[in-house]
């Protein structure tokens, strides 16, 4: 691998490792597995670098499936269904409509200013990562974390509103 | 604001967006990271103990708050080799002790001076060595011969008496044994032949003696004396004769 690849490459492992980490363990619930996981999820694409596009999209992917693999090995006959169920099945009506319209704002990069903020929002409102531990993964301040992440859910009830859910409180 | 956010999170809760990881994972992540990254490059090939190095940088600044990219690492990472380098260079001429300074290693000003110094110097001492060879001749003049005193004859007389003997012995002991006191000083010869001229009546007696320099001791004495003029001549020849085995 070129030299400039790799180093974009390290740069891209630094900022989706937590993220992909995360992800892994909470689907295992092993560190050690998760760990290994990992560091498949990552060769893999250290070996397709150059032609991915989107290395959070595709990590994501590519997590599922090792997951799965992961899964199979300990049983063959596990059902990728079971180890990703889709949660928004569980929801009926409204609620269900709801979590697809919050689903589609948390996704929607017009709320981010870049992948860095993505991943800091991932951190913090799905793995609830501390601020402290957000920023030192980041490389960031604990308060510049803090006024980012405040920045973006600002930015998708804003969101949320145009869409017709004026008071959020009505959804708990 | 505090409020609107702590109602976003419990509506993802509500709607099981979330996916908390433990206070013990998040911190393991935090410190596997770079070993992850490392175990994955090496598992390529594509590592090395400098891209190690590299890495160190970049996690560690980026700890720091300072969030260089993977390339500023790299320039970072020189700079600090630079710097431990001046670092032990200057340490090590500093604790090293100096050798002497040598000619050989002198800048070209100083070689220049001390060259025209020791020229000057060989020069100086070709000169005295010519000098002592002409005025100094002490080492081959071992015998002296004075100007003998007399109140009976001229200086002139005297003068040539002692120059008759003076060339007697060059022609017995050979030219480097004698010279004339004049020609060099008392203290340029191991022994001294002076003399005096003494008159009765008709007959000129003279008396010649020997005397050791350093020791100030008389090692011969003769007289011969001479009834005319012409006799002076072989009395002096007679003289030199007797004085020459003393030479030595």
């Amino acid at each position: 691998m070129p030299a400039k690849l790799r180093d974009r490459f390290t740069e891209t492992h630094s900022q989706y490792y937590p993220l992909v980490f995360s992800a892994v363990h909470t689907k295992v619930d092993n560190v050690d597995d998760a760990h290994d996981i990992c560091q498949e999820v990552f060769i893999k694409l250290y070996e397709k670098f150059d032609s991915v596009e989107n290395p959070r999209k595709w990590l994501y992917g590519a997590l599922r499936l090792a997951v799965f693999e992961y899964y199979r090995r300990r049983d063959p006959g596990t059902d990728i269904d079971d180890v990703f169920n889709d949660v928004s099945l569980t929801f009926v009506n409204g609620f269900r409509d709801a979590r697809i319209v919050i689903a589609e704002a948390m996704e929607d990069m017009v709320h981010f200013d870049g992948e860095e903020d993505k991943t800091l929002f991932d951190l913090i409102a799905v793995h609830n990562f501390s601020y402290s531990h957000t920023a030192k993964q980041l490389g960031l301040t604990k308060r510049m974390v803090e006024y980012r992440y405040r920045r973006i859910v600002e930015s998708i009830l804003d969101a949320l509103k145009k869409k017709g859910i004026g008071h959020i409180e009505d959804l708990l | 604001m505090n409020g609107s956010i702590r109602s976003f999170e419990r509506i993802l809760e509500r709607f099981r967006f979330r996916e908390p990881v433990p206070d013990s994972v998040q911190a393991h992540i935090l410190t596997t990271k770079r070993r992850s990254l490392i175990g994955i490059l090496k598992s390529v090939d594509d590592y090395s103990i400098t891209y190690g190095l590299v890495l160190a940088v970049y996690f560690t600044t980026r700890r720091m708050r300072i969030r260089p990219t993977v390339a500023q690492s790299k320039i970072i990472l020189a700079a600090l080799a630079l710097t431990v380098l001046l670092v032990i260079t200057f340490t090590i001429w500093l604790v090293t002790p100096q050798p002497a300074s040598r000619p050989d290693t002198l800048p070209q000003a100083a070689v220049s001076v001390t060259a025209t110094a020791t020229a000057t110097i060989q020069q100086v001492q070709a000169d005295e060595k010519m000098l002592d060879e002409k005025t100094a001749p002490s080492v081959r003049y071992r015998l002296g011969v004075e100007t003998f005193t007399s109140d009976f004859v001229g200086v002139n007389e005297r003068k040539r008496i002692a120059d008759a003997i003076t060339n007697e012995l060059l022609r017995l002991a050979g030219p480097d044994r004698v010279v004339r006191i004049g020609v060099v000083g008392r203290k340029n010869v191991n022994r001294v032949l002076l003399g005096a001229v003494e008159r009765l009546g008709d007959t000129y007696i003279i008396t010649a003696k020997i005397v050791d320099v350093e020791k100030s001791r008389v090692l011969f004495s003769t007289s011969e004396s001479a009834g005319t003029e012409q006799e002076i001549d072989t009395a002096c020849e007679r003289i030199a004769r007797k004085a020459a085995g003393h030479v030595e």
